[in-house]
């Protein structure tokens, strides 16, 4: 019965929904941003008559084909999607009609990776899986960016309890992405040489490829196996309460790093960054339901 | 309520975890043919390769090369519908679209995709007879190179060229041209 109560715990224990909200108000801003980044190839890739054929799209994997634009396939129809969809965020990120908006917006992601599979990336398949579990996790809808952030004067809305199944999910979601990719790069012989920070340096990806690299492979070979340990920790030291801020410093760095040195890896970095909330717990120290400060001074 | 309310709950998050905890299962075993489409569906997937090996392109060009009657040659983007220009370094989504529809595997997308370019160019310009698509690839490792005999990085360090260039033509294919049916 006690291992019972224990595994229920560890999905029901309540918490302050205003951790739900600050990841919802937070995913709403990085989809508006990879929305903003789409934009420039939805005619090439989304439309009918683009670079990748919608037929063979629609036979690519093993999933229902459920792409908007296998019906909406003509440049202003397909625009108007991409409007409609940021349309959305916006209202996420309000609360307004939070989980119809989420929705909506589950399918606008699914819809481009169904259709252009061929150019999707990982942070795609990121945002598409934290969409999934924010759809049926509580959202907080009640608290907006001004009052989750005390920008406007006046009483805030009451914080309630809700269950906590939703953050685990996204807390072992973020191990499972840290950890799987280290297993599967201490089995590649560039992982394991240290040679893939030089590499990499090299590659298109990098905003400062040249000869330089070159002459600072000792430098970089380190930096590799360092590569390998804090995608390691950064799971664990965010989970751990006591070491929580060291892992946010640790993975916020190992990110703004990726995307000052990375080409086109920006959002893939303010993704990552943004799964980090479900770790944090800003309220830990004012139970729910407890007066706010604003409150209490506005009742008195 | 409450209750069957936290059952579901329970019972949901439990598959859930159990899915995203089979991520670090040896090999990722494959699921059957239902659970596989449900999980593409549903995006929870397991398949996190971000940089699982080195990149080794260091600069990708697309050009579209198209021969007249004539026998005059004239150079388009490689993008669709219009033709234009593609930037793939710029442009992160167009790397990976060519990278993979121009390498094994990727016949599926670039079959249609050529075909898509001889009516683009049949529209553009009803002289043209034939193209041909050049990727041109500058790289740091070549694919054919085995890792474990070649340390590319000396070579690049004592003689000072950082990447091979690797030409790959696609062509000739005929421009499919309306008028001419």
């Amino acid at each position: 019965m006690l291992l019972v109560d224990a595994y229920r715990s560890i999905w029901l224990k309540q918490v302050d929904e205003r951790r739900y909200a600050l990841l919802r108000i937070a995913f709403a801003s990085v989809i508006l941003i990879n929305i903003a980044h789409l934009w420039p190839y939805r005619i090439t890739l989304l439309c009918a008559d683009g670079i990748i054929n919608p037929a063979v799209a629609s036979k690519s994997g093993p999933g229902l084909y459920l792409s908007i634009f296998s019906t909406v396939n003509s440049p202003a129809p397909v625009t108007v999607v991409f409007i409609a969809a940021a349309a959305a965020t916006l209202l996420l990120a309000w609360g307004k009609l939070a989980r119809p908006m989420l929705g909506i917006l589950f399918w606008f992601l699914l819809s481009i990776m169904q259709r252009a599979p061929v150019a999707t990336s990982g942070w795609d398949f990121i945002l598409l899986n934290f969409a999934f579990i924010l759809l049926l996790s509580p959202l907080g809808e009640k608290w907006n960016p001004y009052h989750l952030l005390l920008l406007r004067k006046g009483s805030p809305p009451d914080p309630q309890s809700v269950p906590r199944y939703g953050l685990v999910l996204m807390q072992l979601q973020v191990f499972v992405i840290y950890w799987q990719t280290v297993i599967q790069k201490i089995d590649d012989y560039y992982w394991q040489t240290g040679d893939f920070l030089t590499y990499f340096m090299l590659s298109h990806h990098s905003r400062f490829a040249g000869s330089w690299v070159i002459h600072w492979q000792g430098f970089l070979d380190i930096l590799t196996y360092m590569t390998l340990m804090v995608e390691l920790a950064i799971p664990i030291l965010l989970w751990i309460p006591k070491t929580r801020r060291l892992g946010l410093f640790l993975g916020v760095a190992f990110h703004l790093s990726i995307a000052i040195f990375g080409v086109n890896l920006s959002i893939f970095s303010l993704v990552m960054i943004m799964t980090f909330l479900a770790f944090l717990n800003p309220w830990h120290h004012r139970p729910p339901g407890a007066a706010t400060p604003t409150r209490a001074k506005a009742s008195s | 309520m409450k209750t069957l309310c936290g059952i579901l709950i329970v019972a949901f998050a439990s598959l859930c975890a159990a899915n995203i905890l089979s991520g670090l299962a040896t090999g990722n075993p494959p699921a059957t043919d239902w659970l596989a489409a449900l999980r593409r569906t549903t995006g929870v997937e397991q398949n996190w390769s971000m940089f699982h090996t080195i990149p080794r392109v260091h600069r990708l060009r697309v050009r579209v090369i198209a021969m007249d009657s004539g026998g005059n040659e004239h150079e388009f983007g490689a993008g669709l519908p219009g033709l234009e220009k593609i930037h793939p370094r710029e442009k992160i989504r167009y790397y990976y679209t060519f990278e993979r529809m121009f390498t094994p595997g990727g016949e599926d997308y670039r079959k249609p995709y050529i075909k898509a370019l001889g009516r683009a160019l049949g529209k553009k310009n009803p002289q043209l007879v034939e193209f041909s698509v050049h990727l041109e690839i500058d790289t740091t490792h070549p694919q054919t190179t085995r890792q474990e005999i070649t340390r590319l990085l000396e070579h690049i360090r004592k003689d000072g060229k950082l990447t091979i260039e690797q030409r790959s033509v696609f062509g000739p294919f005929p421009v499919k041209n309306d008028a001419a049916g």
